[in-house]
């Protein structure tokens, strides 16, 4: 049997927020939330198709010359109708559904100036926000969150749902919760008091304390909620992020941010029909999993919330020689929420004619996808654009109803 | 209507899809900003939590956590024993095929050595390929905790992160076991060039990549980018988006064949036209095939391929951002001795840079590994299928199942991707199951005489002898005041106390999970 710990001759750990205001995280280079930045007034979730999304197959022009040439196996054919210029991919009627009732909104021809075929560089810009990896490593939400940080911030304020903390995120302690169900400190919890060991192991280690003292203030206000216990992970996922949001306004968790990765979208070969094969069934899996997302939030009553999903670059317009689609540029986000112009595809579209893809063959930058987080995190949390993206002069895209 | 043109901008080797920070370093005020300034080559900044200091001043300690999966005592009088130059010596030029624990592996899991067709048949016919694939996983584990050739695990791991073919679908997992023996296991410690040539021909990464689909006049260009970005010369290695065409019209035809399920070079679909990249010139003849196993060793021992295999293994062996010199003197042995490995290592181990380096956080695989070893554990292969399947669950859990991450680059390897609230977490729950599955359960782990309280109480009963005894068994060193300290607050005890077996059998299972899940327990 074991006796209750002693008195530690070493402080105890103190709580998250005491021990990140005294690391000085809130007055890190940036200024501290003051009267230029609006009080956050919702919450943001960032959705990251890893792998580059085929664009094309998701919202693509109807009945299109170029895109018939460029694409004579791939092509999808059938377009949920959007705006009578551009279809949304017939196997994502959810999406279809939420567009005609304003809460989805594409936006076209956005992507990185940079223009960078690697996967690896695409992502890390994607997640600075910048056209190039310079010294400032933070990532774009990262900066905001900090810009923002407070005594009262809490464990969970930043969250990705997986087990590696999302780089947008980066800069500020984010935690990364690979799902609910298992989240804690597991069955030996109890018996071997591992709460108090590990206060005593982490006590006084500097950096690591604060670590360890966000660990178990998530602990606390974690287990115990409603897991999903889904079988498909991306599902599971966004249930867990909407329990996250659901109980952030009720209980207090403060969640503000949630970051999710779906993988797959590396779609190099045999990409199918519109009918079948392997790109139906992850714009379909896609449709089902935001489109469930959405319902979820409308089912608990949340209406604050503002879901924008990004992806690397887009495709190369021709398709290659296995029926797949290489690395290219442009590409089309997905903004979900309230406040947005019904019925609108977002972003100017010069067309897909030799002369606008060019050598590259890419689709052209038309917005820039600063522009679209600039605006839509705007709303959501009332982040400043020249905060999140300090080397960028953000422009509004009119995808949100003015309010 | 404005069109916003690609803009030229210098590019960084990043290699992490989630690399360089989700750093909790904001605080750090002694860097001049929230993060380390990057470095002028260019090198990618890396954030750290803690201080940039040694975990140990133990020179041998150091050797031994950066070197094998764990540093036991045992282990550690071999290596004083033997002496470090003999040591490593033995360690660079093993060869893991005559020891036991292999003959015991391939007992119990005789599928790995099946040749492919026989294993694509076995998923074929069996359709469950999820016990095919968790082999693999017993088996690097087993290895990694067991081989007495430590350094050789660890840089099959390394390749393995390296020439990244994960485990997908059905067909991924017979391909991904041939790629595992005769790429990663077979070359570990051989040339570069080779094992580029061996990966650029395996028939898993064929698939993976795409390049078994390229063909004259219907390219597929993934192989022949990541070929370059992230195998060889890195991604400001000097090529652009024409060399990436050209490469991949080099290795059209390089194919798999359907019957066999081994490479095969398709002539018909090959496209032989001329081909300049990286300072290489396509021969005017010869046979079109052995022009693309030139390029390969063309490119395995370019400097730009030297600077980036000797940066990433000195990422891996001695800190996030490696010194310069280190790095130097590493590419000069790697060019010098045409790709060599060992000598590379060599190079790096002997550097002055070497026991100087910052702690290195682990990840969490690493951590599991290492935990372990430290309880003097050998998981057996036959004896509990099921605690094995725990244990595989738990890597799951803690975001590192080894072949399951979902890009080309392979599992991250700097702190910022790893060291999270979540992640610690995860740590602290795996490993109390890990202490207590090894307490518990001790025929499936074979858990040696090291943590019964009979052996710890050999020489001391005294509760500060105790905790000290302890923490020197897990850790391979004395704990530090501080940490006898607070193993004795964990226990209840006041350093005096005499102590008998009941109390430190009452104390044994939480005072094991107090060193391990220790910060400095995460950190090699």
């Amino acid at each position: 049997m074991t006796r209750p710990l002693t008195t530690s001759r070493r402080q105890l750990l103190r709580g998250f927020a005491a021990t990140t205001a005294a690391a000085g995280i809130q007055s890190v280079g940036v200024p501290a939330a003051g009267a230029e930045t609006p009080p956050a007034t919702g919450r943001l979730v960032t959705v990251f198709l890893r792998g580059g999304m085929d664009h094309l197959s998701a919202v693509f022009p109807l009945d299109d010359a170029d895109l018939a040439r460029e694409r004579p196996t791939i092509g999808v054919e059938g377009g949920l109708d959007l705006d009578g210029r551009f279809g949304l991919h017939p196997a994502m009627p959810r999406l279809h559904e939420r567009h005609r009732s304003g809460t989805f909104v594409p936006v076209v021809a956005t992507g990185n100036p940079a223009g960078d075929r690697s996967h690896f560089v695409a992502q890390d810009l994607a997640a600075l926000g910048d056209v190039v990896v310079g010294t400032d490593a933070r990532g774009w939400l990262g900066r905001h969150l900090l810009a923002t940080a407070s005594e009262d911030d809490r464990p969970l304020r930043a969250v990705t749902v997986g087990a590696n903390v999302d780089r947008s995120l980066g800069g500020y302690p984010a935690l990364g919760l690979p799902s609910i169900q298992q989240f804690g400190l597991g069955p030996l919890a109890d018996t071997w008091e591992l709460d108090a060991v590990v206060r005593v192991a982490y006590a006084g280690s500097g950096d690591a304390e604060r670590v360890g003292r966000q660990a178990l203030e998530a602990t606390d206000a974690v287990v115990g909620l409603p897991a999903s216990t889904d079988e498909d992970e991306d599902i599971r996922a966004l249930a867990d992020v909407a329990t996250l949001l659901d109980e952030g306004r009720d209980a207090g968790l403060g969640t503000e941010v949630v970051t999710v990765d779906l993988g797959g979208w590396d779609t190099h070969d045999q990409m199918g029909t519109t009918e079948e094969g392997e790109m139906r069934a992850l714009l379909a899996h896609l449709d089902e999993v935001l489109g469930g997302f959405a319902d979820d939030l409308d089912r608990r009553g949340i209406d604050d919330v503002h879901t924008v999903v990004s992806t690397e670059f887009g495709r190369r317009v021709r398709q290659n020689g296995s029926g797949g689609t290489d690395h290219g540029w442009g590409s089309t986000m997905f903004v979900l929420g309230p406040g947005l112009r019904r019925g609108a595809v977002a972003g100017d579209w010069s067309g897909l004619s030799p002369e606008v893809l060019g050598e590259r063959g890419d689709v052209p930058v038309t917005t820039d996808f600063r522009d679209v987080l600039a605006e839509v995190a705007g709303r959501a949390l009332g982040t400043d654009a020249a905060t999140a993206f300090p080397d960028h002069d953000a422009t509004a895209v009119g995808l949100l109803r003015p309010g | 209507m404005t069109t916003t043109q690609p803009t030229a901008v210098p590019r960084r080797a990043v290699l992490g899809a989630v690399a360089v920070s989700v750093g909790l370093t904001a605080c750090r005020s002694d860097t001049g900003g929230p993060f380390p300034e990057a470095r002028p080559d260019g090198t990618e900044p890396a954030a750290t939590t803690t201080p940039v200091a040694p975990v140990t001043e133990d020179a041998v300690l150091h050797l031994l956590r950066r070197a094998t999966f764990g540093a036991r005592p045992d282990l550690r009088d071999e290596v004083e024993r033997l002496g470090r130059d003999t040591w490593l010596d033995e360690q660079l030029h093993a060869d893991p095929s005559t020891l036991d624990l292999e003959n015991e592996l391939l007992d119990a899991l005789p599928e790995l050595a099946l040749p492919a067709p026989e294993l694509v048949a076995l998923v074929q016919a069996k359709g469950a390929p999820a016990s095919l694939a968790r082999q693999l996983v017993f088996a690097t584990l087993v290895r990694q905790v067991a081989s007495p050739f430590q350094l050789h695990e660890r840089m099959v791991e390394f390749w393995s992160d390296h020439l990244h073919v994960p485990v997908t679908d059905q067909l991924s997992i017979p391909l991904k076991i041939v790629d595992h023996r005769t790429v990663a296991r077979a070359l570990a410690l051989g040339r570069f060039d080779d094992l580029l040539v061996a990966s650029a021909t395996s028939p898993a990464m064929l698939r993976y990549l795409d390049n078994a689909q390229s063909f004259r006049g219907a390219i597929n260009e993934n192989y022949a980018r990541e070929l370059l970005e992230l195998h060889t010369v890195g991604v400001d290695g000097g090529y652009d988006e024409t060399d990436v065409v050209a490469v991949a019209r080099l290795l059209t035809g390089w194919t798999v064949d359907r019957g066999t399920v081994e490479f095969r070079f398709d002539d018909r679909r090959h496209d032989p036209g001329p081909v300049e990249v990286l300072g290489w010139t396509r021969p005017a003849d010869g046979d079109p095939r052995a022009h693309g196993e030139l390029f390969l060793r063309h490119l395995a021992t370019h400097p730009a391929t030297a600077q980036h295999l000797c940066r990433k293994l000195a990422r891996r062996f001695v800190a996030d951002d490696p010194p310069a010199d280190i790095v130097d003197a590493m590419a000069a042995t790697w060019q010098s001795q045409d790709s060599a490995i060992a000598p590379v290592l060599r190079t790096m181990f002997d550097h002055p840079s070497f026991d100087g380096a910052p702690a290195k956080f682990q990840r969490p695989w690493d951590h599991l590994v290492q935990t372990l070893r430290a309880l003097g554990t050998i998981p057996n292969l036959t004896a509990d299928p099921k605690a094995l399947r725990r244990l595989t669950a738990a890597a799951q859990e803690l975001g590192q199942t080894p072949y399951r991450w979902p890009a080309p680059n392979g599992y991250p390897d700097v702190e910022g991707a790893w060291h999270d609230a979540g992640g610690i977490l995860t740590r602290w729950r795996v490993t109390a199951a890990v202490v207590g599955e090894a307490l518990t359960n001790r025929e499936a782990f074979r858990t040696t005489d090291l943590t019964t309280p009979e052996f710890v109480m050999a020489e001391t009963t005294d509760a500060a002898g105790v905790v000290r005894e302890i923490h020197r068994m897990l850790r391979g060193e004395t704990a530090t005041d501080d940490l006898a300290a607070e193993l004795l607050d964990v226990a209840g005890w006041a350093p005096d106390d005499a102590v008998d077996m009941t109390a430190v059998a009452d104390a044994s299972a939480r005072l094991l999970f107090a060193v391990l899940a220790d910060p400095a327990a995460s950190y090699r």
